[in-house]
């Protein structure tokens, strides 16, 4: 990104002298900002893939996961922060759910980690909850005519969880192995699961 | 407030970037988010002003910035919005660093304005203890309010002014277009409400689009 009023300068030295300024005048201690950055690298999509294979494998939790998704993951560990209310949606063979946040880039961090940057960008932002099968199928993604989709435009502090059918073919899998085959992209509806061979 | 943040169903944008599967191509970016929540928690801007400084960013560098570039603009705005550093300093030194000069001196520069030894990690929550009971229940007809309201709202431009059915009752919540103006906190009930698509856009359907709307954007549909 080229600055266009000081050519030559990096956004990284206006980052880097921004966190100078704060801490040479003692508003910020030195590693503060390490501290906040290793804050967002301390959760990961393995949240949601964890939370996605036992409702897979434990009927009594995928009940509790669609009655109250907030309990359901917190009965894993999983919570706080952007998931003070979360929400599981079901994906069927006749409803499809996907998740955006139009105003700016709300996600379900705690579960998913941070957003990917196609999540943030303005192509996805605008046009997912105008033509979501056009957007779908850029992810390469085609839903049958017939089923449904459902756009959820995060504007508050709740925190939406696509629930991905399990795929076919993983019958016989334990609940370790399932957790191998959540994508976050199934987890935010933009991809469908591969069956498994 | 009509900004360059409100992107939901605007026209003439490309494909989807899928590509850019990472949340960040450079380690700056991450650094630019983390120093915009610490910049903003020294300055005392909350969560929902902190927003409404991402959308007080100008149209034409709003749409030029990536989300890092964004995050970077928004701490550089908390900054000396607060009097933590007064303007021309950050480019200053920016130039400094940039062309491997040494830093500048302290004594050159004013006295900040404020300091605090206040810098545990501090986690956002705006989840209130319900009082009183939601106006509405699942299944009931609501409109939304025409708009557009002056500074921050959770209310995006297209969907103002639309008739759609509530689905859940999302809980109680500090609302936004207060919190981040200085008005207190003002909680109150959020809805996930559910439009169709075609009430939407004429040209758009026939999926449906959900929000998640507070109390006071919605009204009877007969009122």
């Amino acid at each position: 990104m080229a600055d266009p009023h000081h050519p030559g300068v990096h956004p990284e030295h206006h980052a880097r002298a921004l966190e100078d300024a704060l801490v040479d005048r003692g508003v910020l201690l030195p590693g503060a900002v390490d501290a906040a950055v290793a804050r967002f690298d301390a959760d990961g999509p393995l949240n949601g893939a964890v939370v996605v294979a036992r409702a897979w494998t434990d009927p009594a939790y995928r009940a509790r996961l669609f009655e109250d998704a907030t309990l359901a993951a917190a009965a894993l560990g999983f919570g706080g922060g952007h998931g003070e209310r979360l929400v599981a949606l079901e994906n069927t063979a006749s409803v499809h759910n996907v998740i955006v946040c139009t105003l700016c880039s709300c996600y379900p961090t705690s579960l998913l980690g941070p957003p990917p940057e196609w999540y943030k960008s303005a192509e996805y932002r605008s046009r997912v909850v105008r033509d979501p099968r056009g957007v779908l199928a850029e992810f390469g993604t085609v839903l049958p005519a017939e089923v449904e989709v459902r756009v959820w435009d995060s504007t508050a502090e709740v925190r939406y969880l696509v629930v991905p059918e399990r795929p076919a073919g993983a019958e016989g899998l334990d609940e370790e192995a399932l957790r191998q085959l959540v994508t976050r992209d199934a987890l935010v509806g933009v991809r469908l699961l591969p069956d498994v061979a | 407030m009509d900004g360059p943040h409100d992107l939901g169903g605007r026209l003439g944008f490309g494909p989807v970037p899928t590509a850019a599967d990472q949340p960040f191509t450079a380690r700056w970016q991450l650094r630019a988010q983390a120093l915009a929540s610490v910049a903003a928690r020294v300055g005392d801007i909350n969560a929902d002003a902190l927003r409404h400084v991402l959308e007080r960013i100008p149209p034409e560098e709003y749409a030029a910035l990536g989300a890092g570039g964004r995050w970077l603009r928004a701490a550089q705005m908390c900054a000396e919005e607060a009097g933590l550093v007064p303007v021309g300093e950050l480019d200053d030194r920016a130039e400094r660093l940039a062309a491997g000069l040494e830093p500048p001196d302290p004594a050159d520069y004013p006295e900040p304005v404020r300091t605090t030894d206040s810098l545990a990690p501090s986690t956002y929550h705006s989840k209130r203890t319900p009082q009183g009971e939601p106006r509405w229940r699942v299944g009931d007809r609501v409109r939304t309010a025409a708009g557009p309201t002056p500074g921050h709202t959770r209310l995006p431009a297209y969907a103002r002014a639309k008739v759609g059915e509530v689905v859940l009752v999302n809980g109680f919540w500090v609302f936004p277009d207060a919190h981040a103006h200085g008005r207190g906190e003002a909680p109150t009930w959020v809805y996930a409400v559910r439009f169709a698509a075609s009430q939407l856009w004429p040209d758009a359907g026939p999926h449906a689009v959900h929000l998640d709307l507070f109390e006071p954007y919605l009204e009877p549909v007969d009122g």
